[in-house]
């Protein structure tokens, strides 16, 4: 099935934030429908990747492709991928006062889709998918993220997903900080309300959240690779073992050893 | 040094020669030229014109109109092409409600009040409103204890004494105590010409009790000559009532305008003041606000939008003349281009003016490395039990927000427009007026540009 390679290609992807690299060569391959994770430590370079393929202007690629359905989204502005269809669920969104969230959407929504909502039109299907996240309806007049609990900022993250319905989405630890019950109503926002080809890459330290969104390939990243790649299993053996077999085989010393 | 200005004792003779004119306003222009001409011409040496140069304006030629050429217009489709093309906002408003403009509405064309409908029960009711002229005339008994005494006296600033020798238009808006009107009266004062001078003079009188909002929009087009506009407003609360002044300048890239505005607010009595300046060349504003009164209040919001060259300096005082007074101000600022400009603030609380809460804030954001932006706000307290506190910023659109709206689908110009419309949000949302709040906003994205 060639198209179930389609959706996206990263092949040797290396980023450099000022002097320093940070990506030391990434590839990765994603199908539509298919389920992702990628684990690792802290600091080696998972937020990185995640703002990488959103196009964050500071982020230099030095070498490597990202393609998306063929296209080359490394020439793409970050609106671009967007409206390709890229989605990105920020580690720490930013506060933007003043512009309301629903107001904000609406802009988004009808950008990415191309039509024209009025504000009724859309306040309608905003508030189904906020009625499905348990998110209180007051918060669709509140100012982007201004005054959020950190909980609240992730669930914001994925109302905004469940609205723009990506073909791939990007969690960058939407898992973190959330209580179990938080937890359990966003992996429910994942596995129901994007689109049934659509697919998913989750950024994560903890099971928990995999127990959920079943992974269909596990990641690991050590220093700015990924290093090892497994099903939902390899997930658990982290969760038991933590990662310091990894960094002994592929960190500093261990790197390039085979 | 050349003069800045070209006005003579002339102008005020022949302003003065209109017949319609009562004697004791031709005497108060008489004192105000005298006071005009005894007051130096500010320069950059002075504390309050540091920032604004005003030896390099082009105005030495400009002419004061004392008859318009234009007639009263019975109906709004009856104003020139010129006049029509500045009003088309008001047009869809009042075709919206049927042609009224309830409670009232006046229009200035050059120095002449053209249009006039104001609310006939109201009238009935004692409540005036009507051109400066036609107030001096026909009101002297309201008008002249408060015009150029208490609130601006003659001779406290060259430009307001020059107002009061020359004044050319203006209005009177008086409401007789414990009258309530939820709808604003409004104003428009339109220069369809280059090369005049606009002494514009209003004065507000609200009785005890009474509730009023008053919307003001200068406008022009650009011209190839420049022009003038010195007005001065002033505002009398009384006991208990409350007023909406906003106050909105959309003149054309070539007009200076010099203006001061000023309240005295008497026991729980409260004033708030809306200033919107998008448009002209240099504009020079004060707004002075005196809480003389036990429990009175004012609450100041602004905003402006500079580009190209324009230069804005604002002025704002809030003076606690009394206990239990409060005050707050915001003023916030988009400059782009060359432009710039200075927010100068002072709270001013008085010996006796325990009890008070004064807040000053002025935050600008720069989208060009050319522009500057300068804020300058003081405290002066001489009281000891007060919170009185004032903050100012000064900085950039922050790129981590226009990527974040950037990665849901937004243009890069899109973000920033929305970012701004943000930053703009705390002070327009207290415009109650859907239709005007949109104009606004379809003006500052027209002018923010693609
Ligand atoms: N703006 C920056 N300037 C310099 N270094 C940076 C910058 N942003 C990130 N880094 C560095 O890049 C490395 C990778 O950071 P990144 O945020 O991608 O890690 P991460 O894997 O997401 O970590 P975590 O699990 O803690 O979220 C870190 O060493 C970090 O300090
Ligand atoms: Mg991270």
């Amino acid at each position: 099935m060639t198209e179930k390679n389609g959706l996206l290609t990263v092949e040797n992807l290396k980023v450099k934030i000022g002097d320093k690299e940070i990506l030391k060569g990434v590839d990765l391959k994603i199908g539509p429908g298919e389920v992702h994770a990628i684990m690792g430590p802290n600091g080696t370079g998972k937020s990185t990747l995640a703002y990488a393929l959103a196009g964050k202007s500071s982020y230099e690629v030095t070498s490597g492709s990202v393609t998306m359905e063929g296209e080359n989204v490394l020439e793409m502005s970050p609106d671009e991928r967007a409206r390709k269809g890229l989605f990105l669920a920020f580690q720490y969104p930013s506060e933007v006062p003043g512009v309301t969230v629903d107001n904000f959407l609406r802009v988004a929504y009808n950008t990415i889709k191309k039509e024209e909502l009025s504000i009724w039109e859309f306040r309608n299907l905003l508030k189904e998918k906020m009625e499905f996240l348990k998110i209180d309806e007051s918060f669709s007049g509140r100012y982007l993220n201004e005054g959020f609990s950190g909980g609240e900022k992730k669930r914001n993250e994925i109302l905004q997903m469940a609205v723009l319905q990506p073909k791939l989405a990007v969690l960058d630890e939407t898992d973190s900080g959330l209580d179990i019950d938080a937890l359990q109503i966003v992996a429910k926002g994942v596995n129901e309300l994007l689109p049934e080809d659509s697919s998913v890459l989750v950024i994560t330290h903890y099971q928990r959240i995999l127990r959920y969104i079943k992974p269909d390939f596990v990641h690991v990243m050590i220093e700015g690779r990924i290093v090892e790649t497994g099903g939902g299993e390899l997930a658990e053996k982290l969760e038991e073992k933590g990662y310091d077999w990894l960094k002994e085989k592929y960190g500093e010393s261990g790197k390039d050893s085979d | 040094m050349t003069e800045l200005l070209g006005f003579g004792w002339e102008d005020v003779e022949r302003i003065s020669s209109d017949s319609e004119s009562p004697d004791w306003i031709k005497e108060k222009r008489n004192t105000a030229w005298e006071a005009y001409e005894n007051l130096p011409m500010p320069t950059q040496r002075d504390e309050m014109w540091k920032y604004t140069d005003l030896s390099t304006l082009n105005i030495k030629n400009v002419k004061t109109l004392e008859k318009s050429k234009y007639s009263a217009v019975e109906k709004f489709e009856s104003f020139p092409d010129e006049a029509i093309k500045l009003l088309s906002d008001e047009a869809i408003h009042i075709e919206e409600n049927g042609g009224m403009c309830k409670p009232g509405l006046l229009i200035q064309h050059d120095s002449q009040v053209t249009f006039t409908d104001v609310d006939e029960e109201l009238t009935e009711k004692g409540v005036i409103f009507c051109s400066m002229a036609d107030a001096v005339r026909n009101h002297p008994e309201l008008v002249q204890k408060h015009f150029m005494e208490k609130v601006v006296p003659v001779g406290e600033g060259k430009f307001s004494s020059l107002n009061a020798a020359l004044w050319n238009g203006g209005i009177f808006l008086y409401v007789p105590k414990g009258i309530e009107i939820k709808m604003p009266f409004k104003s428009y004062i339109l220069m369809t010409d280059g090369g005049e001078a606009l002494f514009h003079h209003s004065l507000i009188v609200l009785e005890a009790g009474a509730h009023v909002t008053y919307i003001e929009q200068c406008r022009s087009d650009d011209y190839s000559t420049d022009s003038l506009n010195s007005s001065v407003a002033e505002v009398v609360v009384k006991d208990g009532a409350s007023l909406n002044y906003m106050t909105f300048q959309n003149w054309g890239n070539n007009v200076v305008d010099i203006s001061t505005r000023k309240a005295v607010v008497e026991r729980d009595a409260s004033m708030n003041w809306m200033v919107g300046t998008l448009g002209g060349k240099v504009t020079r504003s004060s707004f002075e606000t005196r809480l003389i009164g036990q429990g009175a209040s004012t609450n100041t919001r602004g905003f402006f939008l500079a580009s190209d060259k324009q230069h804005h300096d604002f002025w704002g005082l809030l003076s606690h003349e009394a206990p239990n007074t409060t005050a707050d101000l915001l003023y916030k600022g988009v400059l782009k281009g060359k432009s710039r400009s200075v927010f100068r603030g002072l709270i001013k609380i008085s010996e006796e003016a325990q009890q008070t809460d004064s807040y000053l804030t002025n935050n600008n954001i720069l989208l060009s490395d050319d522009a500057r932006a300068d804020s300058v706000p003081t405290l002066e307290i001489n009281a000891n039990d007060v919170k009185a506190s004032h903050g100012a910023t000064v900085g950039n659109l922050d790129k981590d927000e226009i990527f974040y709206l950037m990665s849901r689908g937004l243009t890069k110009s899109a973000a920033e427009k929305l970012i701004i419309n943000g930053f703009f949000a705390p002070v327009l949302k207290a415009i109650d007026s859907e239709i005007l709040r949109e104009h606004i906003y379809q003006f500052i994205d027209k002018k923010l540009g693609a």
